[in-house]
């Protein structure tokens, strides 16, 4: 997995890139908007983490500047600013996701490895939860290593959730990716999938679990913890 | 600084009103100080008065004369006229002769004995008073030319049954007040209302600009073309502390924007640093520690913003939108604490406001109510068509007199309490003032509290169709 961190503060880039080394990334490190833009001509990394003060420049135009030239390799923005305005404007210039400063590097980590698992990420080919592995392209579920059967809409469910894991997914994003056009879902169809998921992970012994998040959507983590 | 909004009156009227009204009142004053002018300066001179009583009453009788075709002079009086002399025989007379002293009309002679009257018998106006069986009888006569012919019209009075001596006093009102004074005192009022709204548009228009002047628009000051000059100095005055505040107003976000760079970036080495440190019972405490003092960090950061927040009054969002977003984000935190967080929301609801000072109220409010939540607890969000955002918390809900006070910088229900920093609330209160709103806080059915902010609904429900979820 290679990373680009994008940091001009020395000490603070150092030790976050060994941290994210431990957490088993390649990183490559750029102190500039400059130094960044160079380095993105000979390196195509996995994923950015971009840090907005930087001192030739602002992170957000540079992110503007890659999504202008067509790159859309995932973008995780690290800001300093955000208080109670910089956050909508960094989503919408086109990062995937930010985090506030200060940040632990496992917390980058973990935003990292999400970015990545999206659909065509890097780590979408196998999705771990625990002791649940998921195998994209056989759709194939495993609870620890031993194969499990569930319905063909069942493992759309527990795709979309796995892939999003630790995040809360909207239903309306759930019914959009597992329903086509002319399929009209019943007011109550995703939650029997829910429920027959849950049940049939629960027979499983699968050390996972499916939260409801009322009026909004539901959240798969680790059971015991998010 | 502060505005003490005691000086400012709840009903302010119009300049212009104000100006009419009290030009108005010095219009009537000025009138009825000139009636008493005129009566008190007829009645200083009573020989005058009588003078004029004769003479007004023989206009009169001249008024009846006319001459017709054939040359014959004839006397018609009004009724109100003769009758005077008809209802008052001892009071009043008059006699009418031609210009060889022929009687041609009179009435009441026995008033004036008939040689008397000649006393008054001058070439023109003329009048006297005479003793006639011992009383005191004013005599005038003049003479009235019509045309080639010349008669003379005496009127003799004793006394005053009908009250001539008014009419004389009315004549003088009319002339010297209705007259003389009513239409220029209308014309003048009228210049004058057109003159005062005239003057008066320049800083109407210098009002309104100020009143649609948005707090973040580049603000060139109120303008200051064709004002007066006593009130051009006082809107330059205005403008030039407009511009010192709004100048230091920019200083302290600026600092407020490098202060959040300056601190979290050393915070965020330690944090770092930190993790590298062999793991034991002290490394989690200095985690937790670090955790607790970047938060302080944050919410004294978004503290010194929320004071200077200002809305920019063209800003709008959705509230559900937000909402979603909002509690999308938080739910992890929630499961974590072994707490559920769930939104009820009664659809798109478009309101003023700026979209990411409202979330992070709505951050503050719902970790705040998870803090307080008991273990398995419900922490519910709710959004209604009226723009009300309201927190739901199942804890042990806050006490009347305690109310005042969490919104208080820096206060906490426990001191020992781990975790918050004392500025959530206040930080909410804040950015509800700063959209004309406020936090109100009140007890949940079946216990608990409930936080709500009502923002302003600029167009409730306008597709039916369901607000597009969160990413």
């Amino acid at each position: 997995m290679k990373l680009l961190l994008i940091e001009d503060v020395a000490p603070l880039a150092a030790l976050t890139r060994s941290a994210l080394e431990a957490e088993g990334f390649t990183v490559d490190l750029a102190a500039s908007v400059d130094q960044a833009l160079a380095l993105l001509v000979v390196v195509q990394p996995d994923v950015i983490v971009l840090d907005l003060g930087l001192p030739d420049g602002d992170g957000l135009d540079l992110l503007n500047r890659l999504r202008i030239g067509g790159n859309t390799v995932p973008v995780l923005v690290v800001t300093a600013r955000a208080g109670l305005n910089d956050r909508i404007r960094g989503l919408d210039r086109g990062a995937d996701d930010y985090i506030i400063k200060p940040a632990a590097p496992a917390e980058i980590a973990a935003r990292c490895r999400a970015l990545l698992r999206r659909q065509g990420g890097l780590l979408g080919q196998r999705i771990q939860l625990g002791n649940l592995t998921f195998e994209t392209v056989s759709r194939h579920v495993l609870v620890s290593g031993t194969f499990f059967s569930l319905a063909r809409r069942e493992i759309d469910v527990l795709e979309i959730l796995l892939r999003k894991q630790g995040q809360t997914v909207p239903r309306r994003m759930i019914e959009d990716a597992i329903y086509s056009m002319d399929e009209a879902p019943g007011p109550n169809a995703l939650e029997a999938s829910i429920s027959r998921l849950r049940r049939q992970l629960a027979e499983a012994s699968a050390g996972v679990e499916i939260h409801t998040i009322r009026g909004i959507g539901y959240l798969i983590a680790e059971a015991g913890r998010s | 600084m502060s505005l003490s909004t005691a000086s400012i009156p709840a009903v302010s009227r119009s300049l212009v009103t104000m100006l009419i009204r009290r030009l108005l009142l010095a219009g009537g004053l000025l009138t009825l100080a000139n009636v008493v002018f005129v009566t008190a300066y007829y009645s200083s001179d009573p020989e005058n008065l009588r003078r004029e009583k004769v003479s007004h009453q023989i206009d009169r009788l001249a008024a009846a004369l006319s001459l017709d075709e054939d040359g014959k002079i004839n006397f018609n009086p009004p009724a109100r006229l003769a009758g005077t002399f008809t209802r008052h025989p001892d009071a009043y007379a008059f006699r009418i002769e031609d210009e060889q002293g022929n009687l041609l009309w009179q009435a009441n002679p026995g008033l004036v004995a008939a040689d008397r009257w000649s006393v008054a018998n001058a070439p023109d106006v003329w009048s006297s008073e005479v003793r006639t069986d011992g009383r005191s009888v004013l005599v005038g006569s003049r003479r009235v030319a019509l045309k080639d012919k010349t008669v003379r019209v005496a009127f003799a009075a004793t006394g005053d049954p009908s009250n001539l001596l008014l009419f004389v006093y009315f004549d003088e009102l009319f002339v010297h007040v209705v007259v003389a004074l009513l239409p220029f005192a209308l014309c003048l009022m009228i210049v004058i209302v057109m003159t005062v709204r005239r003057s008066l548009r320049s800083l109407v228009v210098a009002a309104e600009t100020a009143r649609q002047a948005g707090p973040r628009h580049d603000f060139d000051g109120l303008p200051t073309d064709g004002l007066p000059s006593e009130v051009l100095s006082l809107v330059e005055a205005i403008n030039d502390a407009l511009r010192r505040l709004s100048g230091a107003l920019e200083a302290e976000r600026a600092f407020t924007a490098e202060a959040a760079h300056a601190l979290r970036t050393p915070l965020a080495v330690l944090s770092a640093r930190i993790e590298r440190l062999s793991q034991g019972p002290d490394f989690e405490a200095v985690k937790a520690d670090i955790a607790a003092l970047s938060r302080l960090v944050n919410q004294l950061l978004s503290a010194a913003q929320a004071d200077t927040l200002v809305v920019d009054p063209q800003s709008q969002f959705d509230l559900s939108v937000m909402a979603e977003e909002v509690v999308a984000a938080m739910a992890p935190l929630a499961i974590r604490e072994g707490l559920s967080l769930a939104l009820e929301s009664s659809g798109s609801v478009i309101v003023r406001g700026d979209v990411d000072a409202v979330a992070h109220a709505l951050r503050n409010l719902v970790e705040n109510a998870l803090r307080y939540s008991p273990a398995g607890a419900e922490v519910l969000v709710r959004v209604n068509a009226k723009g009300v955002l309201a927190v739901e918390d199942q804890g042990p809900g806050i006490p009347q007199h305690l109310r005042m006070l969490v919104t208080k910088r820096f206060w906490r229900a426990n001191s020992s309490d781990l975790g918050g920093t004392g500025l959530g609330l206040s930080i909410v209160e804040r950015i509800a003032q700063a959209h004309g709103a406020s936090l109100t806080i009140g007890d949940r059915n079946g216990g608990g509290t409930v936080m709500a902010i009502g923002l302003q609904v600029l167009r409730p429900n306008p597709r039916k169709e369901r607000a597009r979820p969160a990413r």
